[in-house]
């Protein structure tokens, strides 16, 4: 008899709660942290929630099944690597290097964030017990717990084990950005990273991070499951880049999930590039807190082969004033899929907002598919929303007037996807990262035939 | 140079061009006119390698090449260049990235090394200021927002950069104010040496004060019916397209 999608969601519980109950086993003296109450509590709440099927409106178009079908454990906390690989590195870029493989802290690859001024970071079990950090800390932690119903936050949660607190001091600007290197590597069973990242930044002062998704070596027997969860609290006139750059190998999996708690007068921009992976779900969730707070969010994707890559914001107005930019362009070739699930909350109190949504996508091949599908939900009366979706194919003669100058027809649509591609780049204020992107784009195409 | 021979073309069923003869020499410069719909733009296009065309007769042979064996992009790498009556707006490309892509594309499959970024900002710039066009276009994205007289100044300037052997201008001059139109033209008879050779298309005889062809061409519903040299330009411009079709008439 065939497996239902039910029985695979059943079994691959059973799975973790066995991983779980051995997870536990090797805590030792951990367990009477504070925070392991929060994962065990996370655990639970998993149970109630269960692993989502296409029945799920949140999940409509991504089907988590071949996530799930595997037997995952965590990686040898002993494990290293001897060097960081070269597509990790940011060739004219100053940063502030942590590096992880499968979710192991890999300490000699990576740079001490206290000997930064206006810079502290803790481990998340060191900062529950810290006097200053426990509050913002604990009570973040725990309300997610109780409210999140993305089943993976809880599963992320459960399994953190090098979860990092990291605050910036008030009126601080830290040059150098924070680049968290995050490292998938095949071996003999499929395993389960599950990276925690808490960043408090203080008022008016501001941070800039980037994420990267990278693997070294691939295997489609023993993936490896990323979930991952940044937190973002963001005081008065704080402000906080995010970059995230995915560019994993064919068979691992990314589900990684940001919020963005801000204050007024705060600005959280986050641009996320997806360039590889084998399913890959992005949920992004800004929540205005005060007035005249903007939030930008940008993204940009290449689907090739069997690729599917889902983006999910959701940008919570709840106060007046306050203003939000989406932009997201998609390129989908081959059997690629891609989604884009764009909500907008317009509460009542948030008069005069100003909010701004569009989604492009560029259609490849006869059996690449884009699912867009915007979402406002508007409950005050004097507000500016605007949102556009468009699904199309490249410019014959855009082409063709290329090609009349000599260059290749392959030469001419490259030139075209990356000018399409660009308009969104563009928006990377840090010339650095943005040149680290725009390369990485580049490079990527060249895998188009 | 280019030797057309009893070419027919269709498009969608439809002929299109019935049987043009046309011979352009090294150095030569020949001017093509005729009234709207008579098939002018559809010759250029034809030279030019666009693909809605269905070739049903005659020739076309480039340098002893048979040209319809040849792609668009190989044709072009082969010095073939044709100005675009309506150039396409292409949002993202910056001119600058794509004069340096093209030209850099062009001295590669002529033998000739890459310039290196400096020389070839060096080599851009020059050919702007001689096309009479701020260098601050080179800072925008391709056509994108250009008015009609930056789009045609931009054609002329992307032939400089590419030193083409034939050039087919397709009605560059419309949409030109007269200054526009004699800075353009300046632009072309700058690149005039002798070897390079042009397929000059108009409507109007305006173009041909500046731009002076050796031979004109009245092409008329599909067919070369009248040749002559410059003169015939000025006759046409004072008797207008009615004459020819009057004179046609009467010899049926």
């Amino acid at each position: 008899m065939q497996q239902t999608v039910i029985d695979i969601n059943k079994e691959a519980y059973q799975r973790f709660d066995a991983l779980f109950g051995s997870f536990e086993a090797s805590l030792n003296g951990q367990k009477s942290n504070p925070f392991h109450q929060i994962r065990q509590s996370a655990f639970e709440k998993l149970n109630t929630l269960q692993f989502p099927t296409l029945r799920h409106e949140d999940w409509k178009y991504t089907s988590v099944q071949r996530i799930l079908k595997h037997k995952y454990v965590l990686e040898d906390t002993s494990m290293t690597i001897s060097s960081l690989p070269e597509v990790a590195k940011m060739p004219d870029v100053d940063a502030i290097r942590l590096v992880f493989v499968n979710g192991v802290y890999q300490s000699h690859l990576s740079d001490n964030l206290n000997q930064v001024e206006g810079l502290s970071a803790f481990s998340v079990e060191d900062a529950m017990n810290h006097e200053v950090y426990n509050k913002v800390l604990s009570s973040r932690l725990t309300s997610e717990v109780d409210e999140n119903t993305n089943p993976f936050f809880q599963l992320n949660t459960a399994f953190s084990r090098s979860g990092m607190f990291i605050n910036v001091d008030k009126n601080v600007v830290i040059e150098k950005p924070i680049q968290i290197v995050h490292i998938s590597q095949s071996g003999d069973s499929p395993k389960l990273s599950a990276p925690l990242f808490v960043f408090n930044v203080e008022q008016s002062a501001v941070l800039n991070v980037v994420e990267s998704y990278i693997s070294t070596e691939t295997n489609s027997e023993n993936p490896v499951l990323n979930t991952s969860h940044c937190f973002y609290n963001l005081a008065k006139q704080a402000k906080c880049n995010t970059y995230k750059l995915q560019k994993l190998s064919d068979d691992h999996y990314l589900i990684h999930d940001i919020k963005a708690d801000q204050d007024r007068d705060s600005v959280f921009t986050s641009f996320t590039a997806d360039l590889g992976g084998a399913i890959i779900r992005n949920n992004i969730n800004a929540i205005h807190g005060d007035e005249n707070i903007l939030t930008n969010l940008y993204g940009v994707l290449l689907g090739l082969g069997t690729q599917h890559v889902d983006n999910q914001t959701l940008i919570d107005h709840a106060k007046p004033h306050c203003q939000s930019n989406e932009w997201y362009k998609c390129i989908l070739d081959d059997r690629a899929r891609g989604v884009f699930n764009g909500k907008v909350m317009v509460r009542q109190d948030a008069q005069k907002i100003n909010a701004f949504q569009q989604n492009n996508a560029l259609i490849l091949s006869d059996t690449a598919r884009m699912d867009a599908k915007p979402q406002l939900e508007i409950f005050a009366d004097d507000v500016r929303c605007s949102h556009g979706a468009t699904i199309g194919q490249i410019d014959e003669d855009a082409v063709f007037y290329l090609r009349s100058r000599g260059l290749s027809r392959r030469d001419a649509m490259l030139m075209l996807q990356l000018a399409f591609l660009q308009e969104v780049t563009d928006f990377i204020e840090h010339n650095g990262i943005r040149d680290f992107m725009v390369n990485n784009i580049v490079s990527s195409f060249e895998k188009i035939v | 140079m280019l030797s057309i021979k009893d070419l027919k073309v269709n498009i969608e069923d439809k002929m299109i061009l019935k049987g043009i003869n046309l011979d352009v020499k090294p150095g030569e410069v020949h001017a093509i006119m005729g009234p709207n719909g008579s098939g002018k733009s559809t010759l250029g296009n034809v030279i030019a390698g666009k693909e809605d065309y269905e070739i049903t007769g005659g020739s076309m042979e480039y340098l002893g090449e048979d040209l319809s064996e040849l792609d668009v992009d190989e044709r072009a790498q082969k010095g073939v260049f044709l100005s675009f009556q309506y150039p396409v707006e292409i949002p993202g490309v910056s001119m600058s990235n794509f004069l340096k892509q093209i030209l850099n594309t062009s001295r590669k499959v002529r033998g000739l090394e890459e310039l290196n970024p400096m020389e070839t900002l060096k080599f851009l710039r020059e050919k702007v200021n001689m096309i009479g066009m701020n260098e601050q276009m080179l800072k925008r994205s391709l056509n994108d927002g250009f008015s009609g007289g930056e789009k045609k100044r931009n054609e002329i300037l992307q032939m400089a950069v590419l030193e083409p052997k034939l050039a087919i201008l397709d009605e560059t001059d419309s949409g030109l104010d007269i200054d526009a139109l004699k800075v353009v033209a300046e632009g072309v008879n700058a690149l005039r040496d002798g070897e390079r050779s042009f397929v000059v298309i108009t409507h109007y005889q305006r173009l041909l004060n500046y731009i002076v062809p050796d031979y004109v061409h009245v092409l008329h519903e599909g067919r070369i019916v009248k040749s002559g040299d410059k003169s015939l330009a000025l006759e046409l411009e004072e008797k207008g397209y009615d004459w020819i079709k009057d004179e046609l008439a009467a010899t049926v």
